[in-house]
């Protein structure tokens, strides 16, 4: 049976399965339009436009007089965007900051790739006494591309001048196996998490959550592009705290001005032979410990709910170790990164949105060529059902 | 990048200007339709990119507040964007028109279309969703990027580009013409943006429901998009169009299931009749293909400077098996008569072209349907062979 035939079937039985059990349930729709002045532009490449739909429902899986009802949510989102992998060795999968050998060097640092993609997942969660169960099977596909904007033979992303395929080699180590081949490439992982939240005094919310989630190559991880493009495991965990320090509204009935201090940590650990684009850090170590403390302004409601300023400044502080994912005898790194950032957003009618944003890194760890700053801009757009 | 930056900058604030005007916002989704086609030869669509739905095309609308419509005026504002393929029918160069295959024509646009709609209702009824009768005055801007086809961006030293094709000597990209005067907006970066006004009046007696459709709808627009309108560049449009639709539904036959139980308000079948013809009349000095861009099931459309077309169905429903739950069968006649000559001076001439065919369509929930559609082109374009064309697909529409 032809590969796009296998997957298609499969989505449509995920599809219809889906449908069924939410009729008559509830939509949510969001579509957007981007432009920023970093990565994406408009006029510069394609729109970047997303769209994504959810469908929700309650259901009664358990004794009513005793627990919620369990809620379902369908959801399907699709994206038409430019993205990049930067380049790594072929012999090792070595990454950008561990450059060993030139020569067998992909060097693809400046470059970008067109990539159009769409994700079908459906999750359930339950409410049991003190804890929340959340069951998840997510589903993406995607098809990369050269760049649109492209037309210099020698910065062609997949493609050499002779019409070979850069990454087409057997012996090579796949550290980015989805950008092998014809690069029709599927995935599919499923994942549980715990959550839990907490009434501590002194305190407006604390929660904590705890995930496993695994993407293996049986999981039909193997039959899109050639390649296996999952097999991984992961464990997951999250604790944040986070109180108001002001609340003020207008005689309006419209916000004046909310101050909110958060907190909160978090890990994760993914084991595995192939770890996929989405669950990869910059430096691609499979475990991260963070940090993160912020304060956030959200500022007065200008015309309806829905017009407001916001600002938030933050301190983050990740601690990367363990190996190198999707890199052959990987050695055991560690990677200290500690940033603040600074952001502020201007949301018109909840229609358009403006946003800046700055970084400053105090520490780079391994991916120390970066620059300490960076700052971009970014117009945003979209309707919301 | 400065000028574009700057034009957003304005179309920003023209529309946060024309937000503010309103007492208060709303805004509803009138449509997100994608359809690909998982295996065809019918060429509308087939080349897009397998069954990934990259061809969508979204169309929202922003209504303002009812006190500016006190008097039956209401102010919409209607947004369109996505992805469509388009055939380049005649060289930009010569004019002359284009004899290689379809897939090697195609390229894909990129687009974003809007327009600030304001109405005035002559006749309404409280029963009917829309006015019987309306005026309307309009504010539009389109803003397109043409790019390669993409099975073109998969490998683009194996494949033809429509524009541009991979010199292995020199190791470059050539461009494939020396000018773009016949289609003066695929010129430089192939990004054009246009703007201008439009008037019409719309005519609406009609009733459409799940299984039937009844009543008759028609419309005369004009619109003028003169060179000298100030987001208009070098390469954007400079001319006026008419376009006139009418169209006319009957059902004939509608069987109900038994009504009573789960079946209660379902049909068991239902057969009506559809015929909508379409006129666009387009003169001026430059006249963007998306101005005369027409189909017909099968194929394209010559871009003249005058096209009629006409579609005609047979839609037969049921049976019912849930609300937005059941199958169909249509047959129907495709035809376009295209004639004035080409437009901006290029070859096209006066011509006919038609095609019959059939659809099967499974209907789940009105989100999706999967569909099959086979069908004869007995008269194409210019050169390509008429002959049976057949398409397997799939439509997401929300």
């Amino acid at each position: 049976m032809p590969k796009n035939i296998k997957i298609l079937a499969t989505l449509l039985v995920v599809l219809i399965l889906i449908i069924q059990g939410a009729t008559a349930a509830d939509d949510t729709f969001k579509e957007s339009i981007t432009g920023s002045s970093g990565g994406l532009s408009i006029g510069e490449g394609v729109f970047p436009f997303s769209l994504s739909w959810s469908k929700n429902k309650d259901i009664t899986l358990l004794d009513e007089d005793e627990f919620d009802k369990a809620h379902l949510v369908f959801s399907f989102s699709s994206s038409v965007t430019r993205d990049r992998d930067y380049g790594y060795d072929l012999k090792t999968g070595s990454p950008s900051w561990d450059k060993q050998d030139a020569s067998s060097w992909t060097d693809n640092n400046d470059a970008y790739y067109f990539k159009p993609s769409a994700s079908i997942s459906i999750s359930l969660s339950q409410k049991f006494e003190k804890w929340t169960l959340k069951g998840s099977l997510n589903t993406k596909y995607s098809h990369l591309m050269e760049d649109l904007v492209s037309t210099v033979p020698s910065s062609l992303y997949f493609v050499n001048s002779d019409g070979s395929l850069k990454y087409n080699d057997k012996d090579a180590v796949a550290a980015y196996p989805w950008l092998y081949g014809e690069r029709n490439n599927f995935t599919t992982s499923l994942g549980f998490t715990l959550s839990r939240s907490y009434i501590v005094e002194g305190l407006d919310s604390m929660n904590v959550s705890v995930g496993v989630e695994m993407g293996p190559w049986w999981m039909l991880n193997s039959i899109s592009n050639g390649n296996r493009l999952s097999d991984y495991y992961r464990i997951s965990g999250t604790a944040g705290e986070s109180v108001k320090i002001k609340d003020t509204q207008q005689s309006i009935n419209l916000r004046w001005l909310n101050i909110t201090a958060s907190h909160s940590n978090s890990f994760s650990y993914t084991f595995g032979k192939i770890v996929p684009k989405e669950k990869l850090n910059s430096n691609r170590l499979k475990g991260v410990i963070s940090d993160t403390l912020s304060l956030s302004f959200a500022g007065p409601q200008l015309y309806d709910a829905s017009t407001s300023i916001s600002a938030s400044i933050s301190l983050n502080n990740s601690l990367y170790f363990g190996q190198v994912a999707n890199m052959k005898n990987s050695g055991f790194y560690y990677s200290y990164v500690s940033y603040l950032s600074l952001s502020g957003n201007l949301n018109l009618f909840g229609l358009i949105s403006f946003s800046v944003t700055g970084t400053r890194y105090l520490s780079q760890g391994l991916g120390s060529s970066n620059a300490l700053w960076s700052a971009s801009g970014e117009v945003y757009m979209s309707i919301n059902l | 990048m400065k000028v574009i930056k700057k034009t957003i900058v304005i179309a920003l604030i023209l529309l946060l200007s024309f937000s503010l005007s309103a007492v208060s916002f709303s805004k509803s989704l009138l449509n997100v339709y994608s359809d690909s086609h998982l295996i065809s030869n019918s060429g509308n669509r087939g080349y897009l990119g397998g069954f990934f739905p990259l061809e969508a095309d979204y169309v929202y609308k922003v209504t303002p507040s009812k006190a500016m419509t006190d008097n039956g005026i209401s102010v919409n504002l209607n947004l369109s964007s996505g992805i469509k393929e388009r055939l380049l029918k005649v060289s930009p160069e010569s004019g002359e028109i284009l004899s290689r295959g379809r897939k090697e024509s195609m390229y894909q646009v990129h687009y974003i279309y809007a327009d600030i709609d304001i109405s005035k209702a002559i006749i309404e009824e409280p029963y009917m969703s829309e006015d019987i009768l309306a005026l309307h005055f309009s504010f539009l801007a389109d803003y397109e990027n043409s790019y390669e086809r993409f099975d073109w961006l998969s490998n683009p030293i194996n494949n033809n580009g429509v524009f541009s094709e991979f010199n292995t000597l020199s190791n470059t990209f050539e461009e494939k013409y020396n000018s773009y005067s016949y289609v003066p907006e695929l010129g430089g970066n192939r990004r054009v943006k246009n703007t201008g006004f439009g008037v019409g009046v719309v005519f609406n007696f009609k009733e459409e429901k799940e299984m039937t459709k009844d009543g008759i709808w028609g419309s005369l627009k004009g619109n003028y998009m003169p060179s000298w309108m100030p987001f208009n560049d070098k390469k954007g449009s400079d001319y006026f169009s008419i376009n006139l639709n009418a169209g006319f539904a009957m059902t004939l036959l509608e069987i109900s299931q038994m009504s009573f139980g789960p079946s209660r308000g379902l049909d068991a079948l239902s057969i009506y009749v559809e015929t909508e013809f379409d006129f666009v009349g387009a003169w001026g000095k430059n006249i963007p293909q998306m101005a005369v861009e027409r189909r017909i099931w099968g194929s394209f459309v010559p871009s003249s400077h005058m096209i009629a077309t006409n579609t005609t169905a047979l839609v037969i429903k049921g049976y019912q098996i849930y609300k937005d739950l059941y199958p169909s069968v249509s047959v129907f006649s495709d035809m376009a008569f295209a004639f004035g000559g080409g437009i901006n001076g290029a070859e096209g001439g006066t011509g006919f072209i038609g095609s019959l065919g059939a659809r099967i369509d499974f209907n789940i929930f009105s989100m999706f349907s999967l569909y099959g559609e086979i069908g004869y082109v007995y008269k194409d374009l210019y050169d390509y062979n008429p002959g049976l064309r057949y398409a397997l697909g799939a439509k997401v529409r929300i």
